[in-house]
């Protein structure tokens, strides 16, 4: 199976149910739900559907291209549906066809795995979906995000792409996966993440780093103060980022952690309300 | 009676809620059941990852009539002077329109006579009471973590699909959920039909088992234990056992089936328990050993699925365990080329807690406690060497790469790291145990240095902790100090530690000279509470516990033996009877304790007297010497044959103590005061309460 088909295949699933196939933000993010099309349409009374790849980035988990498993960005493939359908766990066990599953000759499991995002007030219930062993999807119905509980309630699921395809390939190192029929996944991004590794770990100016984490916070809230929830949270999105980056630096004391991820989750809830407010008022 | 048969369908609960919920939904039915007076034959609840199922094959099928007062105005405002009804009586019969004047009659009731009527009630019927019953149970079933899904309206445990509902083979209706009840079940997911209609309970069961699900737990452990073992056989390998990990997979599975895999044997260098507890925690699977009990290159997982027949699964699984160890290995092998002093510099910047410090400077205390407990023990030089060791380098471990992965493996893997790098094995073993204990009835450190470096860990914790503040209340103990302190507790008592709790504390409190000066009264009381909350939780009687801790909760390794003793000793009417007076002979004396002097034998002047004092002295110097060596059950069988001494002494023909004459009552209250202070010294008498 090469990458680039799965992906396909789960888009072309999920335009067939009338998802919205947007595509990943422009800004840095560390999973598909930070993507505006989770995290801001998640809230409030409309139907939405959405599929996308968010291109995820968790520079701790960077291993400078050395690691068969660990890379500092992978590949989530996102579907948000609100109001979650009643049916969604058969539609979820069809997509898995759509790229050649057939589930009656595997062991396809929903084990309890309940997700929070403490940075983005978030939380909700479900289940990893494991494929004989392996898990292949995170599974959420969210009951809450930026601190709002929901109504109607939203279900996530998350692919992880990568590790899906080396299951389904038995490839045993992610830069080994073909990503076309001549490109391999490690010609395309290995480079990347060794200088990305390099990057977060060793270069990344602290200094600079704690500086644009205040600036960005402060414009942040300044355009809130605008009525701006939009560009807002492309703000809180760079706060989050910046945040990772001093971290992966170790530049993060274990005390000061709780008092970052405070101030992301403050702002992430506060554009949340306002953004909440401002839809309330149009209709 | 006729039958009743419920399941709810539902998303995957989660393993740890399922067995809560079935005897929950059992529970609450039953009670509802009881509560509209029906008889019925016991109830049964079983469940499996999407189903919970009740039933019982026989509920009376009619509630039975009954009559019932309804209670009026009292007679007195009930009428007017003429005779008429007043409006509080009008009032009444208005709220209970189907009520005819004739019916009326007087009651008397606590607070006088009432107008009353008796009123016959039709009774329901089963069905339409079970309509009822059943979405009130469910609504009340409560779980750990409950969701909300679509429109938001419902909160349950998952997502509900379905309701099979019947009573004497028709459906029970009512809507739960958003969803209607009927007549059908489901089977397994792709191997099972999705939908089938069910006519009662065996037919239910068969059903099932037929579209692949079992819905008893005690049936899918049986299955899965007998695969297993077949497996086992197979390859001529034991099962490593984790009954933990068996109970949680049978809620995991709706039809077992045991996959053996295998991996590359070149992963047996990563040592056993890294092995194990990879398999377990991020695969669920169980290892296999050979006779001799080495780990060998299979690994059972269990799947839900009728059978594997291309044998995809187990390759999947051998995939994704291969990954996995993979990392373990990676992390084996770098852990091993870590320069292990240089991982220890390390631990300054490992937080221990904000204001007691990094992990570094809490070895460094504990290198000093090494000291003083070495010292206290008199242990020998090489002993007191291996102890500093120990504590030296008990910490290390937690900059490695393996227990950052498997937190679980702390301790462990320092002491395998430790072996690795050709520490002495005293060394190695002890900080291999040292977390030990975790439980109150969890495993404790093989060897006596393992037991020290436990109680010196856990005594640096607690009095930091304390010595900033950090103080368990009520349910808050983020620390967990209690268990801290039960662990040294249990290692001072099982161990029979020759060490004073006071003498401990004191060489830990030096070490944190912040601390505020009520600290260690604080810890005092808290070990006194720890030591009897383990004495009574080994089932020793709460007075008994009491009569042994007040004499003395300094040398804990005492108070079992003591305990014990007392316990065994108690068991006899004649030392019951000798306590009995033993608390008279306390009360006795204590009004004019502060005026008694030396006590003199010869100012003795009634015969029983003579006799318990010439009882006492033959007696008291084995007495004495039994207790200073811990024989206490010895000490007590001393005792004993002062029962009837005693027992003429306060007898009717006895001694009375109160005399006018002061030199003679005070000399005989020094005399019980001077044996109350001796036969004290094993347990405070005058504590125990006979049952």
């Amino acid at each position: 199976m090469k990458f680039q088909d799965l992906i396909l295949s789960l888009q072309n699933f999920w335009a067939q149910y009338d998802c919205v196939i947007s595509q990943p933000y422009d800004i840095e993010t560390g999973a598909g739900t930070m993507n505006p099309h989770t995290f801001l349409m998640a809230l409030g009374p409309e139907p939405w559907k959405a599929a996308y790849v968010e291109p995820s980035r968790r520079p701790a988990d960077g291993r400078y291209g050395e690691n068969p498993f660990r890379v500092h960005k992978h590949y989530q493939f996102q579907v948000l549906l609100k109001p979650s359908p009643l049916d969604i766990q058969d539609i979820y066990l069809k997509s898995l066809e759509s790229f050649g599953i057939k589930p009656e000759e595997h062991d396809i499991r929903f084990e309890e795995d309940n997700w929070e995002a403490p940075t983005l007030g978030a939380w909700g219930v479900g289940w990893q979906v494991l494929l004989d062993g392996m898990e292949i999807t995170q599974f959420t119905y969210f009951q809450q995000v930026g601190g709002i509980d929901l109504s109607p309630i939203s279900v996530e699921i998350t692919y992880g792409i990568e590790r899906l395809c080396m299951f389904l390939g038995g490839v045993d190192n992610i830069f080994d996966l073909n990503w076309t029929k001549e490109v391999t996944y490690g010609q395309v991004r290995k480079m990347e993440e060794y200088q990305f590794s390099k990057y977060c770990f060793e270069h990344a100016d602290i200094e600079l780093h704690q500086h644009l984490f205040d600036l960005y916070e402060k414009e942040a809230f300044s355009l809130l103060e605008s009525d701006l929830p939009l560009p807002a949270y492309d703000y809180a999105l760079k706060c989050s980022h910046t945040f990772n980056v001093l971290d992966a630096r170790g530049a993060v004391s274990v005390t000061q952690r709780p008092a970052y991820i405070q101030r992301v989750r403050k702002l992430a809830c506060a554009v949340a309300e306002k953004y909440l407010a401002q839809k309330g008022a149009q209709a | 009676m006729k039958p009743f048969l419920f399941e709810i369908g539902v998303e995957e609960i989660p393993a740890r809620m399922m067995a809560k919920a079935a005897s929950d939904l059992k529970q609450a039915v039953s009670a509802k059941l009881e509560d509209a007076g029906l008889l019925f034959e016991t109830l049964e609840a079983q469940v499996a990852p999407r189903q919970i199922a009740l039933w019982s094959h026989g509920i009376q099928p009619q509630q039975p009539d009954r009559t019932e007062w309804i209670l009026g105005p009292p007679v007195k405002i009930a009428y007017k002077p003429d005779g008429s009804p007043s409006p509080a009586l009008e009032g009444f019969m208005r709220k209970f329109p189907d009520l005819d004047r004739n019916q009326l009659q007087t009651k008397s009731e606590a607070k006088g006579d009432v107008v009353a009527a008796e009123r016959f009630i039709a009774g329901s019927a089963t069905r339409d009471l079970l309509a009822s019953i059943l979405p009130e149970a469910l609504s009340g079933l409560h779980f750990a973590k409950n969701m909300r899904w679509g429109q938001g309206e419902i909160a349950f445990v998952r997502p509900v699909h379905s309701l099979l509902a019947l009573f004497d083979g028709q459906v029970i209706p009512f809507q739960f959920a958003g969803i209607q009840s009927s007549n059908t079940s489901f089977g397994i997911r792709f191997h099972g039909k999705s939908s089938f209609v069910v006519s009662g309970i065996e037919d239910y069961q068969t059903q099932k088992a037929q579209n692949g699900i079992l819905i008893n737990h005690a049936e899918r452990r049986t299955r899965i234990q007998a695969q297993m073992q077949a497996h086992a056989q197979s390859v001529n390998g034991q099962i490593v056992p984790d009954e933990a990990l068996l109970d949680q997979i049978c809620d995991l599975v709706e039809s077992p089936y045991v996959v053996l895999g295998a991996f590359d044997a070149m992963f047996l260098e990563v040592p056993r328990e890294v092995l194990i507890t990879s398999l377990r925690e991020h695969q669920k699977s169980f290892c296999l050993q050979d006779e001799k009990g080495q780990l060998m290159p299979y690994f059972l997982a269990v799947a839900s699925v009728p059978g594997d027949p291309k044998g995809l699964i187990r390759k999947g699984n051998e995939w994704v365990l291969r990954a996995r160890l993979w990392d373990a290995k990676f992390f084996w092998d770098a852990d091993k080329k870590k320069d292990w002093s240089a991982l220890r510099e390390k631990l300054a910047q490992l937080m221990f807690q904000r204001e007691l410090g990094s992990y570094l400077v809490k070895v460094e205390r504990m290198e000093r406690l090494a000291e003083v407990v070495a010292n206290h023990l008199g242990l020998a030089e090489a002993q007191a060497s291996a102890l500093w060791q120990a504590c030296h380098h008990a910490k290390t471990d937690l900059m490695s790469e393996l227990v950052f992965e498997f937190t679980e493996l702390q301790g462990q893997i320092g002491g395998l790291l430790l072996k690795h790098h050709g520490a002495e094995p005293a060394v190695s073993e002890a900080v291999y145990d040292h977390y030990l204990p975790v439980s109150n009835d969890g495993e404790m450190p093989r060897t006596l240095l393992g037991n020290l470096v436990s109680l010196i860990d856990k005594l640096d914790t607690l009095v930091g902790c304390f010595s900033v503040g950090l103080i368990p209340t009520g349910t808050k103990d983020p620390f967990a100090l209690r268990r801290a302190a039960q662990g040294i507790v249990r290692i001072l008592m099982e161990r029979g530690l020759p060490l004073g709790l006071e003498a401990l504390l004191d060489a830990a409190l030096a070490l944190f000279p912040q601390a505020p000066a009520e600290t260690k009264h604080h810890l005092l009381a808290f070990f006194l509470d720890r030591t009897r909350f383990l004495l009574k939780q080994q089932g020793f009687d709460h007075f008994q516990v009491e009569a042994v801790v007040a004499v003395d909760a300094n040398r804990i390794d005492q108070c079992l033996p003591r305990i014990q003793a007392l316990a065994q000793q108690m068991e006899k009417d004649h030392f019951r009877a000798l306590v009995l007076n033993l608390k008279r002979m306390k009360n006795a004396f204590q009004d004019e304790q502060d005026q008694l002097g030396e006590f003199d034998p010869a100012g003795l002047t009634e015969a029983p007297e003579k006799a318990l004092w010439s009882r006492f002295s033959e007696v008291r110097q084995r007495l004495e010497a039994a207790i200073k060596s811990g024989a206490y059950s010895k000490a007590m069988d001393e005792m004993a044959v002062l029962a009837d001494p005693v027992e003429s002494y306060f007898g009717k023909e006895g001694v009375f103590v109160n005399v006018d004459d002061a030199a003679i009552r005070l000399n005989r209250k020094a005399m019980l005061r001077e044996m109350s202070n001796c036969v004290g010294q094993v347990a405070d008498f005058t504590l125990i309460e006979s049952k």
